[in-house]
């Protein structure tokens, strides 16, 4: 089964996706990640959007075996086997969830270091779509 | 102030392979100075290697983003044919949409390309300019010249600024060549004739002979030199040819493999995280022609590979994988359709 995200609202998310920018509250100064309308702490609607620094580290993760993720996964587990899937907590304190890529399933371990990085998400109706990994970051342990 | 490159970055994928192991599957090896090579992640293709190099290059930048007057991109082996594929780059780099983006191919040579048009932009506007060469070149993996073709890729922030590494010459060679390292429109793998006519040799000679020339530069003015090299061999003969001391090349390919557009690019960064200010760089590229040119190493680039990971570093961490591996994550056996 896909899960299908559609291309208008893919392209809506693209700062998020391509740059990591996640709107602050004006009002409580709550970081919403992913963005929403409504300020989820507050329920304003005023933000300032903010280049987030990438780094965090693993809150907790979960590894899906060959097959076991949508179908637009198909091509990658095929190549790749394994996928991991962290929550990952970021320095600013917010959580996103987001493929750790360039590792093996053994070494993640909560609270591992990560950083952000640009990598192909998927490829559908022929369009890639690009957006955040995480990779292990050797610079911090 | 003088125009010339104030920071650079570099990105080479994790995965290894030894090419021994290709050598062992194939009963034999067309490049054997190639010791390792380079690849490319399922989930990474020119366009993600190209932000990766870019992110390192703006974070020892004098300059933000945003104040990008353009980027110059180089590849042969993009994702899109049409479509920019420069400027999804522009995008995960810079929230600023005012931004000329130009895209460069046809021959690995474009990577030098590029940088010269960054550098030709900024000198003419005096705004700072990003050149990014990426690439991942592709044959068939039944073909000879597949074996030594790797991935990485180069970038470079050109602007105004104090102890900038500068241009100092150009000299550019244009020929027609035939049946040498082509790939038609809508076909995926690079074909080579195999005619062996050599014009890269007689192309880089001329091309550095006119470029010393002009500039009234002699080879013991030169420190560091960076030849076109698809298999680990050609610099050295070249340097021959030129009367140049081997200890002077300066080239990835040995470890990385052919990176086709990044090659050279890469090479210059290899000099700019090893020299000294004030030395003399020769960069010439290869496609069907050549781009010699001649650069003084400056302080700003000692500055910016203080910062982050060195070039070393980043070649040294990589993971080795099987030949098995290599096929499947370079996307060799996935069934179309």
């Amino acid at each position: 089964m896909s899960s299908y995200v559609s291309l208008p609202i893919f392209a809506s998310t693209l700062r998020e996706r391509y740059r990591l920018e996640e709107p602050r509250c004006r009002s409580c100064g709550t970081l919403n990640v992913p963005a929403r309308m409504a300020c989820i702490e507050c329920g304003r609607g005023d933000f300032d959007w903010e280049k987030l620094t990438g780094r965090g580290r693993v809150f907790t993760y979960t590894v899906i075996a060959r097959g076991g993720a949508p179908t637009e996964f198909d091509e990658q587990q095929i190549m790749s086997g394994s996928l991991v899937v962290a929550i990952v907590e970021l320095e600013e304190g917010a959580k996103v969830v987001a493929q750790l890529t360039d590792c093996d399933p053994e070494e993640v371990r909560v609270g591992s270091p990560l950083k952000a990085v640009f990598r192909k998400l998927y490829d559908q109706e022929g369009v890639v779509r690009y957006g955040y990994k995480f990779v292990m970051d050797e610079e911090r342990e | 102030m003088a125009t010339g490159i104030v920071a650079h970055g570099a990105y080479v994928p994790k995965n290894r392979l030894p090419l021994e192991e290709v050598r062992r599957f194939w009963g034999g090896l067309s490049t054997p100075a190639i010791k390792e090579k380079a690849f490319p992640s399922y989930d990474e293709d020119p366009v993600t290697m190209g932000v990766e190099a870019g992110r390192q290059a703006l974070e020892r930048s004098p300059f933000g983003a945003e104040e990008l007057g353009a980027i110059f991109f180089a590849t042969t082996s993009g994702p899109y044919e049409e479509k920019p594929n420069v400027s999804t780059i522009a995008s995960a780099l810079t929230g600023s949409s005012r931004i000329r983006v130009v895209e460069m191919g046809g021959s690995p040579r474009a990577g030098l390309q590029a940088l010269l048009s960054a550098w030709e932009f900024s000198a003419s506007w005096s705004k700072p300019a990003m050149a990014i060469a990426s690439d991942a070149p592709i044959a068939h993996p039944a073909s000879s010249l597949e074996h030594g073709l790797g991935a990485g890729a180069a970038a470079f922030v050109i602007g105004e600024g104090e102890g900038a590494t500068t241009l100092e010459a150009v000299e550019s060679i244009s020929v027609e060549t035939f049946g040498e390292r082509f790939r038609r429109r809508g076909q995926s793998y690079l074909q080579d004739l195999e005619l062996r006519q050599d014009e890269l040799t007689g192309s880089v000679l001329k091309a550095i002979e006119g470029l010393m020339e002009g500039a009234r530069i002699s080879l013991s003015q030169v420190e560091a030199l960076v030849l076109p090299d698809p298999d680990g061999g050609t610099p050295a003969r070249i340097a021959k040819a030129l009367g140049a001391s081997p200890e002077k090349l300066l080239s990835l390919t040995p470890r990385i493999g052919d990176t086709g557009a990044a090659s050279v690019p890469l090479g210059l960064i290899a000099a700019l995280e090893k020299l000294e200010a004030g030395k003399r760089i020769l960069v010439c590229s290869y496609g069907a022609g050549a781009d010699a040119t001649s650069w003084i190493m400056g302080e700003a680039s000692i500055v910016s590979r203080q910062r982050g990971r060195s070039l070393e570093d980043i070649l040294e961490r990589g993971r080795i994988r099987s030949y098995g591996d290599y096929l499947k994550l370079r996307g060799f056996l996935v069934q179309k359709g």
